[in-house]
């Protein structure tokens, strides 16, 4: 075959305008991503002035007891956290799949609070129960040092309790229960059933738990800045290495610690999730829960612990918000609501809700484009390979080190696009990036399971791309869609870590003021904010799930044979 | 449609950046101020400013001194700001000795009092007020302990065993207020003598915490964490006037201080909207709002303030502290400070 | 000469999907391109339709060089196994997408028109404003190609349609869809792995397999006269007897039963009779106790017969019926 045919062939393979489109969307990946992330290990082994000095800074870095004292108590935290969030969230979705509890929405939802609340209000709603003055303290005479490791910990449990949860709930509900079965008749016990068949099915859910867990402990910033006192974890450094001396390299090579255990766990979920893939048959059958007293009994009293402890951590917001002033004088007050100016006022709170609607219209756009580009388009391997795991390489890359790498890539004068610096769009684009895989996934999932013949019969009745898009997979989409948006909003609502380096001078936003009332001595104002935000995120999570409902029942409509 | 969808994008993009870009009309000069004043004075500040000078458009950040000084120092290849207002003077100095300010002086400078400029006929940073170390006791919790507030008057007065684990203070490596606390310490034992260090190791003995704001140790003792907060003055008589059980006094053999200063910024082209702000930073009008937080004004013509009844709070000032010794010191400080403490 | 695929051949990495595969295709003509799975009768439909490009060959449509023409310039409805209908459009809405991209010289009315005549011609008139879901599935398949046909194509691309299918509704559409084509004239190609489909429904069958095509011809022919044992057994039933130094085949229902043994008659013995219907099959050893044999009786003169298992029997095969191939082929 000669050349020109070839070339031929490889053109006709490849429509042009779907080729530009994909290059455009892989290339802006890529510039505000993997560029910033480049600029930040650069850093890392630059001196003062921009001197290369090799691993001078790891050296120094290791070489000071303190910092490397950091990192033993980030571990110690992160394996606490992990070990103990773990443990809660298999015992609370297992109570909420495999017994006859009832009210088991209510648990659900609940479970969920420290998902629509910044982190540093976990630490906050801490203080409020155990400080010194704390409620819990105070009404049960507790003497409980909440101020460093036992705090953090607490504090990263509640922070990360939902997600292992929820990976949990997905990974028991979906079983095949004809094994149960088989097992009954054999005559096996329980706790057999447990350890040989249970746990064995969910084998790669605990290593994705653990991993999970572990990273979102050793990243998080928002608890350790408020409880931290003299316990020094990897992230507050970084902050104050940046923040407090001006050390940008040092910052830098924080940074590339926190990345560490986030890619181990990005690559073990790499190695799971190829594994895990398609273990349920067809002829699976759902599962029948026998009745168990002493079962229930346990899970009763266990899920309501935990959904009273969480209730609690929101009651104590209350109660901060609306005294006067907790704990000398509690009467009732709205004062709070009124925020100081410098932190912006309640602007800071409009803005956060202009931002978190922007990132959740933008985000999901992008990502829906994105995922169709990856999954729809054909002729383009190599790029699509690169992009899809471009589109999952933000699950390895903690918000502190976006922000951190944003700051270095985008505010240096070199930079053409430099005048986004200090302007909401830095903010969008840094939440769209921090939160894009996630929505990535789910959009693919779905699309993977559009008939990819859709496109076939489109191009055959000579309707162009983008029209069978927007007419065939969006509508399709439309969950997958809701459920993304309503994910970019939430995050964007209450993460903490990667603005507190980009919010600009005349725009701060709710979740980075909270952190400065606190800071500033302000904790009402903060708990009243935290109340805002909380707020905010039940009403879309309702929404959405009022969307969903919708949806589905207009579905259903469509597929009863007798409907008209 | 993906094309649409781009063109869709940016034309969003595009309207952000309009709805955030200034409105030109009216205005001569366009200035970008960098400012770690406390958040009242910042208010009243800039409307005051804006009234007196409606040609000037001013966008402004304010932070602590340490984010403030970090984005100046991050900036300074490619300044943003063309005024550095109301930041701590021993920033300055480091902004100063690195070449990122340009020598200014400001109309009324003869005014400022010399302890509270730079001392460069024309200088590089021009002081507004002072603000200082103060004590925040919380009477409810200080009771409790057996003690009264009227018995914490001065830092040995912290060493107490009762106030074991009840004295919360800054940090020095991240905190303004905490590192002129400790060097005042140390200047006022002697900074060649040992035991500026041997308090610091006594004391710490009684820390809850140290803090990495400056404000936040009188959080602390508002909230009834601790006794004791030792912060600066300006959030301790907040938390007062917000209605926290607290007394606020200044340690009797003095208060380590720092300045809020201004400065201008080294770049390519200085506006002269720049000039006009930094003019204004010292005028009457501006020293009668710092005042209205800050007892201590640069031009020395303090007046009643809340909280100060019946002493000239510029007395309390440790009257001897050197900045340029806190600046060029600064890591040695905080390294031994670290040794110390273990933090 | 509608449409001709001259040496095509579609490589996927370093397998080969299509090798080296060339055939004719008249106007009007109902092909069934045949295989069994992974022979490369799917991609091979692709092909034609653009969807998948050659690595090398050529197609020609109407005479002209089609090979990286867009699908959408070639002018052909398709139909899918999985119907591929768009579950969120109703059914006179799925024909209307097409029509209103297709048709902007029509008016809205012609449109609708339009869409009401080939749902009237497949029988959905009535269905119209369903939701593809709240149909079985061979009115989502009629509803397939109520679509693919809207837009009066040059030809038609049906991919399995029927596979999906219970029986009966198979048969059912089998006529319907033959049928129809008749009666719009229009050209078809089906790709099945159903021998009876494409003897029942084609004009003509390209036989492929391994990637290859083995034969090209009418139904009859590929029966009666199959060039190789590959399509002799895919198609239909075929024995195979090793003599004098060929291999000879003869299908089971040619075979005759006699009462005497000839010179050239065989004798067997019976080791099965299966019941099949209007045919009875008998299964039956050679004297080389390996060999088996088919033959294929009518159900109705079996009593007749009065056949047992083990029994033995003499049978006839015609020399009109036998088929020879090189020694060894089978």
């Amino acid at each position: 075959m000669d050349m020109l045919s070839r070339l031929k062939r490889k053109l006709a393979g490849m429509s042009i305008s779907q080729g530009i489109t994909l290059l455009i969307f892989v290339t802006v990946l890529t510039v505000t991503m993997v560029l910033p992330l480049i600029q930040m290990l650069r850093m890392a082994f630059l001196g003062e002035g921009g001197v290369f000095v090799g691993l001078e800074n790891y050296r120094r870095y290791f070489g000071n007891p303190l910092l490397a004292r950091s990192i033993r108590n980030t571990i110690d935290i992160s394996f606490w956290t992990t070990i103990i969030s773990t443990t809660l969230g298999f015992f609370y979705a297992y109570g909420l799949t495999r017994s006859n509890i009832k009210f088991k929405t209510f648990f659900r939802y609940t479970a969920l609070i420290p998902i629509f609340i910044p982190t540093v209000v976990h630490a906050l709603g801490l203080i409020y129960l155990f400080g010194r003055q704390g409620i819990l303290t105070r009404a049960f005479n507790l003497d409980i040092e909440i101020y460093g490791r036992l705090g953090i910990i607490m504090a990263e449990v509640i922070f990360t309790f939902p997600q292992a949860f929820l990976m949990f709930l997905v990974a028991l509900k979906f079983t095949d229960g004809r094994l149960y079965e088989a097992a009954d008749a054999m005559g096996i016990p329980a706790w057999k059933k447990m350890f040989f068949i249970t746990l064995p099915e969910i084998k790669y859910t605990v290593v994705n738990v653990l991993f999970v867990c572990f990273t979102l402990a050793f990243t998080d910033f928002g608890a350790p800045k408020v409880l931290g006192g003299q316990f020094n974890v990897l992230a507050t450094d970084i902050y104050q290495q940046v923040v407090g001396q001006f050390n940008m390299n040092m910052g830098a090579v924080v940074g590339t610690l926190l990345l560490v255990p986030a890619f181990a766990s990005f690559i073990a979920d790499r190695v799971i999730s190829s594994k895990n893939a398609g273990t349920l048959s067809a002829k699976a059958t759902t599962l029948v829960i026998k009745k168990s007293y002493a079962r229930d009994g346990f899970f009763y009293v266990f899920c309501t612990a935990i959904t009273a402890s969480l209730l609690l951590l929101v009651g104590a917001l209350f109660v901060g918000a609306f005294a006067y002033f907790y704990p000398f004088n509690m009467a009732f007050t709205l004062r709070h609501f009124d925020f100081p100016q410098a932190q912006g006022g309640i602007n800071a709170f409009y803005n956060s809700l202009l931002m978190a609607g922007l990132t959740a219209v933008l985000g999901t756009i992008f990502v829906f484009v994105y995922a169709y580009l990856m999954e729809k388009v054909n002729g383009f391997g190599g790029i699509q390979r690169y992009g899809k795991l471009l589109g999952i390489l933000p699950l390895a890359v903690p918000g502190m080190v976006i922000g951190l790498s944003f700051i270095f890539f985008f505010n240096s004068q070199a930079n053409p696009l430099h005048f986004i610096f200090g302007t909401i769009i830095i903010l969008v684009l840094a939440n769209v990036i921090s939160f894009f895989s996630v929505p990535f996934l789910t959009i693919s999932a779905c699309l993977k399971k559009l008939d990819k013949e859709y496109e076939s019969v489109g191009d055959s009745m000579s309707i162009p791309r983008w029209k069978t898009f927007l007419r065939v997979s969006v509508p399709l989409s439309l969950p997958a869609i809701l459920e993304s948006s309503m994910y970019f909003f939430v995050n964007a609502m209450v993460t903490v870590s990667a603005m507190v380096f980009l919010v600009s001078p005349r725009f701060n936003i709710a979740a980075v003021a909270i952190t400065q009332m606190e800071e500033n001595g302000r904790p009402s104002q903060a708990a009243a904010m935290a109340l805002l935000i909380f707020g905010i995120n039940i009403s879309v999570r309702i929404l959405y799930e009022v969307s969903v409902k919708l949806i589905q029942f207009k579905l259903r409509k469509r597929e009863t044979t007798n409907g008209n | 449609m993906k094309k649409k969808l781009v063109l869709l994008v940016l034309a969003l993009t595009a309207v952000l950046m309009v709805g955030c870009g200034s409105n030109d009309n009216g205005y001569r000069y366009h200035i970008t101020v960098y400012t770690a004043v406390e958040p009242a004075m910042y208010e009243a500040g800039l409307a005051a400013f804006r009234a007196a000078h409606p040609y000037v458009n001013v966008t402004s950040l304010r932070d602590s001194t340490g984010p403030i000084t970090t984005r100046l120092m991050a900036e300074a290849a490619n300044p943003v700001a063309d005024v550095v207002w109301g930041t701590a003077a021993s920033s300055m100095l480091v902004l100063a000795e690195r070449g990122y300010l340009v020598p200014y002086a400001p109309a009324g400078l003869d005014r400022i009092l010399p302890m509270f400029r730079c001392s460069r006929p024309v200088p590089y940073w021009v002081g507004n007020c002072a603000w200082e170390t103060a004590f925040i006791i919380n009477n409810v919790v200080i009771e409790q302990l057996g003690l009264s507030p009227s018995d914490i008057r001065c830092y040995e007065d912290l060493l107490r065993p009762e106030l074991r684990g009840q004295v919360s203070m800054p940090n020095p490596a991240s905190s303004g207020t905490g590192m002129l606390t400790v060097a005042a310490l140390i200047q006022m034992y002697g900074v060649d003598s040992d035991e500026g260090w041997d308090f610091i190791a006594a004391l710490h003995e009684n820390i809850h915490m140290y803090t990495h704001s400056g404000s936040a140790p009188a959080r602390d003792a508002a909230a009834g964490e601790v006794a004791v907060g030792v912060s600066f003055g300006f959030p301790a008589i907040y938390q007062m006037r917000q209605g926290a059980p607290v007394t606020v006094v200044f340690p009797e053999l003095g208060s380590g201080w720092d300045l809020e200063a201004n400065a201008l910024i080294r770049r390519d082209v200085i506006s002269p909207g720049a000039q006009i702000f930094l003019d204004w930073a010292i005028s009457d009008e501006a020293m009668e709002i710092y005042s209205r937080s800050f007892p201590i004004i640069a031009t020395g013509q303090g007046d009643y303030y809340y909280g100060f009844e019946g002493i000239n709070p510029a007395d309390q000032l440790f009257a001897d502290l050197d900045l340029e010794w806190i600046a060029s010191n600064r890591n040695e400080i905080i390294a031994r400070w670290s040794q110390i403490t273990g933090e | 000469m509608f449409l001709q695929i001259k040496d095509i051949t579609k490589k996927f990495g370093k397998q080969t999907a299509l090798n080296n595969v060339s055939a004719e295709i008249e106007k009007g003509e109902f092909v069934c391109i045949l295989g069994p799975s992974g022979c490369g009768k799917t991609t091979l439909l692709r092909t034609i339709a653009g969807l998948e490009l050659p690595t090398s060959g050529q197609i020609f449509i109407d005479g002209k060089d089609s090979t990286y023409l867009h699908p959408a310039k070639r002018n052909f409805g398709i139909v899918f196994q999985s119907y591929a209908l768009f579950p969120n459009m109703t059914i006179v809405g799925n024909i209307m997408f097409g029509l209103q991209q297709k048709k902007k010289s029509m008016t809205k009315q012609e449109m609708e028109n339009k869409a009401l005549d080939v749902l009237r011609m497949v029988d959905l008139y009535d269905h119209r404003n369903k939701y593809p879901r709240q149909l079985s599935g061979g009115m989502q398949q009629r509803t397939a190609l109520a679509r693919a046909i809207a837009l009066s194509p040059a030809f038609l691309l049906l991919d399995e349609p029927l596979s999906a299918l219970d029986a009966k509704v198979r048969h059912k559409l089998r006529t319907e869809i033959r049928s129809i084509q008749q009666s719009l004239k229009i050209t078809a190609i089906m790709v099945t792995h159903d021998q009876e489909e494409a003897l029942t429904m084609a004009d003509k069958i390209i036989v492929m397999n391994n990637s290859v095509v083995e034969q090209i011809g009418a139904p009859r022919e590929v029966y009666d006269k199959p060039v190789n044992p590959f399509v002799a057994n895919f198609i239909g039933t075929m024995n195979f007897l090793q003599r004098s130094g060929q291999t000879r085949a003869i299908r089971p229902e040619q075979i005759e039963i006699v009462d005497h043994r000839d010179e050239h008659d065989v004798t067997v013995r019976i080791k099965h009779i299966e019941f099949k219907g209007v045919l009875t099959r008998i299964h039956a050893f050679l004297p080389n106790q390996t060999t088996m044999i088919y033959l294929d009786v009518p159900s109705e003169q079996i009593d007749d017969l009065q056949l047992n298992e083990n029994g033995m029997l003499f049978l006839r095969l015609p020399q009109e019926h036998l088929i020879d191939y090189p020694q060894g082929a089978a």
